[in-house]
């Protein structure tokens, strides 16, 4: 196995393309897949996690639900699939995941919202500051538009 | 070379009209009313595109077509027909026809037909006789490639070949590192000798230990006997490394003594065995920020970077991909015995506009999958993977900065001045260096109140 991929989420959005896509990528590559949920939260301010633990706990419940959800499609598949979940600022998150694991070879944005797009101001979302720091190219998923 | 058109129809004022049509266009056209004499003609002299009417006496277009593709599998078929039916389009489309051209028809739509034609011709072409450029008699492999990136590559590795430098390959999964390090040794001088390649990443350490550097006898137990090394294999030949990057820092300091003094000590031995390797390392990886972050050793960097070729992944080689389409087509039909030889110009542009993360195994693997499944000669939209056709794949990008226009920053200028001046117009005019005459005008202008 010489291929990993990972799959990105923003909260509980899951864009079903992705899914498809990245199964059938991995299938094409002989690929491992990771699912990793972001979901951003600030604790600034609070030293202690205490007065957050329910929600934090009520997210993980959520979050693990969505992630067993969409880990079937590639299990059923055969395919080597792993998931995590990560609470905090998206973009620090992202990179201490990235550091902590071997190197993937495609990054795919899984969520359903879009990322900002030539129209719009750049910076507004989080992953415009970590993309020059990703070690490959992240991609993007859409449904083909009908001719 | 000219590209060569033979024209078929029983009707000489059509003949005359695309002899015309097609000469402008700098081609050298044959024409002919008997389809026989035509199909002879192609025998000898061969040609790019055959136009041929569907209805004709001695023989109809279908038939011909079919005998064209039988003596020359790549020339593309355009036939013409005054009795145009979706049924006989599909019919011809699926003989494997290139083009159902409809009388009467705009010297326009002849031109772009033939153009298209032409392209997928001369693709084929190259995909048969052109792309072995590789000096086949130095035993390298393969490179498919006419884009600048590719030419560049195979001109470094042609003249670093016959050097006796070590050499690192860096770029993405599956876009041909071992191809290359091979590719190396084929023009070496040591073409000869054997080529060994060895994984980094795919064993623990001692076992790493055992294959690299060998064995002598009862170095551990089961050692019933001295083994030689992968180092020691590759003897007068190359040792390929791949993901050097991932190589545990024992087995750096151990490799580094290798290249230093030409030497290796097997595993539970004393005796240094001389040996004569040229190492070929590759890695996914950024081995500068290895090295700074003192995962990889600096020297051992050094000794296996003294030339750096960086593969591109093949979104980078989109020209480069109906080529290499074209010779993983031919590679497969020798290997598994299919007989499909073209891909349709809508599937190959859906293959062109795909990103492909995976780079050239992937590619291989959905043609594998495509030709395979196909039913005919040619692959068609069909045939690729549903994914490539319903979804879009793109990658992501930081937009660009949004720039302003001068009056976009003239009509925020004024703005920003009516605001802190509280709308004092004389104040705005004066800050401004203008009139209020002038002031009121671009207030007008820009729907400032």
């Amino acid at each position: 196995m010489f291929r990993n991929i990972l799959l990105l989420f923003e909260n509980d959005n899951i864009l079903a393309e992705a899914l498809v896509y990245v199964r059938e990528l991995a299938i094409r590559t002989d690929a491992a897949v990771t699912l990793l949920i972001l979901v951003p939260m600030s604790f600034t301010g609070h030293t202690l996690i205490g007065p957050r633990r329910s929600l934090v706990q009520d997210i993980e419940i959520r979050m693990g639900k969505c992630l067993s959800e969409s880990l079937q499609p590639f299990i059923q598949s055969g395919i080597e699939v792993n998931s995590a979940l990560k609470i905090g600022d998206p973009a620090e998150e992202l990179m201490k995941f990235l550091a902590d694991h071997p190197p993937f070879q495609s990054l795919v944005w899984g969520s359903d919202r879009q990322l900002p797009d030539s129209g719009r101001k750049p910076g507004r979302h989080w992953i415009s500051k970590v993309l020059g720091n990703l070690e490959c190219s992240l991609l993007t998923v859409s449904k083909r538009g009908l001719e | 070379m000219t590209p060569c058109i033979v024209i078929i129809d029983d009707e000489t004022i059509t003949l005359k009209q695309l002899r015309r049509i097609l000469e402008k266009e700098g081609y050298q056209v044959s024409t002919f009313s008997n389809p026989r004499r035509a199909l002879e003609h192609i025998e000898k002299e061969s040609c790019h595109v055959v136009i041929s009417d569907i209805r004709m006496p001695s023989m109809s277009g279908m038939t011909l077509m079919t005998l064209v593709k039988a003596r020359c599998p790549g020339t593309e078929v355009i036939l013409i027909t005054g009795y145009a039916s979706l049924d006989g389009a599909i019919e011809a489309t699926r003989e494997g026809a290139f083009y159902y051209l409809e009388k009467p028809f705009t010297p326009d739509q002849v031109r772009e037909r033939v153009r298209q034609a032409l392209e997928q011709s001369l693709i084929k072409e190259h995909s048969t006789s052109s792309i072995p450029r590789w000096p086949r008699n130095a035993g390298g492999p393969v490179i498919i490639g006419e884009s600048v990136k590719i030419r560049e590559i195979v001109s470094t590795i042609r003249q670093i070949g016959p050097t006796e430098c070590n050499v690192l390959i860096t770029g993405d999964s599956g876009s041909g590192k071992e191809l290359a390090a091979r590719a190396i040794h084929g023009t070496s001088l040591r073409r000869k000798g054997p080529f060994v390649a060895f994984n980094c990443s795919a064993l623990t350490e001692p076992l790493m230990d055992n294959e690299l550097f060998g064995h002598e006898k009862g170095a551990f137990t089961g050692a019933d006997n001295r083994s030689k090394g992968f180092l020691e294999t590759a003897d007068t030949g190359t040792l390929f490394l791949d993901e050097i990057g991932e190589m545990p820092p024992s087995m750096q300091a151990k490799l580094l003594r290798v290249l230093q003094e030409g030497e290796l000590i097997r595993v539970g031995g004393n005796r240094p065995v001389p040996i004569d390797v040229r190492i070929v390392s590759a890695t996914a990886v950024n081995m500068k920020e290895a090295v700074n972050q003192g995962v990889f050793r600096k020297d051992l960097y050094f000794r296996i970077n003294v030339v750096n070729i960086k593969l591109p992944g093949l979104s980078e080689l989109k020209q480069d991909i109906p080529l290499l389409s074209y010779h993983i087509l031919n590679r497969l039909n020798g290997r598994r015995g299919t007989q499909v030889n073209a891909i349709s110009e809508k599937a190959m542009a859906l293959l062109c506009d795909y990103a492909f993360p995976g780079n050239v195994r992937e590619l291989e693997n959905i043609l594998e999958r495509a030709a395979a499944l196909c039913k005919h000669e040619t692959i068609r939209v069909c045939d690729l993977p549903p994914d490539l056709i319903e979804l879009e794949l793109q990658t992501y990008k930081i937009p660009d900065e949004h720039l302003l226009t001068l009056s976009e920053l003239e009509q925020d200028y004024i703005a920003h001045l009516l605001k802190i001046t509280g709308g004092v117009r004389t104040r705005t005019a004066e800050i401004l260096g203008i009139d209020r005459a002038s002031l009121w005008r671009k207030m007008k202008k820009y729907s400032l109140s």
